[in-house]
């Protein structure tokens, strides 16, 4: 079950290695992302598309707000 | 849709997943730098002038105003402990009784706007409405700076 | 001292107050809403992703 965190939680995340990945449409991630951001669309993602990513890091995941 | 991400990732084999439900709003607007097509415009964060004076509820406006002249300002904010923004003191404001309180002096609540904020958007909108000035805020709150809106023409408005 | 009530330029929504620089004299009024669109604060309703 993934797990609900907040900013700082994620600036600790990241600092031991979390990969981050941006769910938005691949405009809105052109226009800005988080840094060392990837994007996977959430309509895209399957096992081709995510075998861009460690499966065995941390993966944190976002899009625009909490909707 | 974080959350349906996150399923998505953990059906296909993912342990370690985290959602950040705050998502890319909130890292904006707490001024953190971003990268992408936007990054490369100026931005309010950019151009508010972060050594605006400030001051406190219980502050005499007479001591106040004496320190903004004499640190060459015309506009201060009253914060909390936090650095919250609670008040603005423009010009107007600054020349009411000076034994009155700040809080008795200052315009509470103004409006305030993120740092992430374009530049030219904010520049076009403080012609628009003649504001001379207009503080920036985290999400939370807290002081970023002041914009003033002849930095926001300058910097976010090409030359004609 | 009479509260007058002001509609929003860009949406016709009845405030009380221009939300940009809440004078009551101003002649491009615009609420919370169509202003944090506008800056780019939040995306427009609804949104075609869902969040």
């Amino acid at each position: 079950m993934s797990s609900p965190i907040d900013r700082d939680q994620l600036q600790n995340l990241v600092a031991q290695g979390a990969q981050l990945l941006e769910v938005l449409p691949a405009d809105e991630y052109r226009e800005d992302h988080l840094p060392g951001a990837r994007s996977i669309p959430l309509s895209q993602i399957d096992r081709e598309s995510a075998a861009a990513l460690d499966a065995n890091r941390a993966v944190i995941v976002y899009c625009w707000d909490m909707a | 849709m974080a959350p349906r991400a996150a399923a998505r990732l953990e059906t296909l084999g993912f342990g370690q997943v985290h959602e950040y439900r705050g998502g890319k709003l909130d890292w904006m607007a707490a001024g953190l730098p971003t990268e992408g097509e936007n990054s490369l415009h100026a931005r309010a964060g950019d151009a508010a002038r972060k050594d605006v004076p400030i001051c406190s509820l219980t502050d005499r406006l007479g001591d106040v105003r004496d320190r903004v002249k004499a640190a060459g300002w015309d506009a201060a904010l009253a914060v909390d402990g936090e650095g919250v923004v609670l008040g603005l003191l423009r010009s107007k404001e600054l020349a009411k009784d000076p034994d009155l309180r700040i809080e008795q002096a200052m315009r509470p609540g103004p409006s305030t706007f993120r740092p992430y904020v374009s530049l030219h958007e904010m520049a076009h909108f403080m012609e628009e409405h003649d504001l001379e000035s207009s503080p920036v805020t985290t999400s939370d709150g807290k002081l970023v700076g002041l914009l003033y809106r002849a930095d926001a023409v300058r910097l976010g408005m090409p030359p004609k | 001292m009479i509260a007058l009530e002001v509609k929003c330029e860009k949406c016709g929504k009845a405030i009380d107050v221009c939300d940009m620089c809440e004078d009551p004299a101003c002649k491009h009024v615009v609420c919370h809403d169509c202003l944090s669109v506008a800056l780019g604060e939040r995306r427009p309703q609804p949104h075609e992703h869902g969040g």
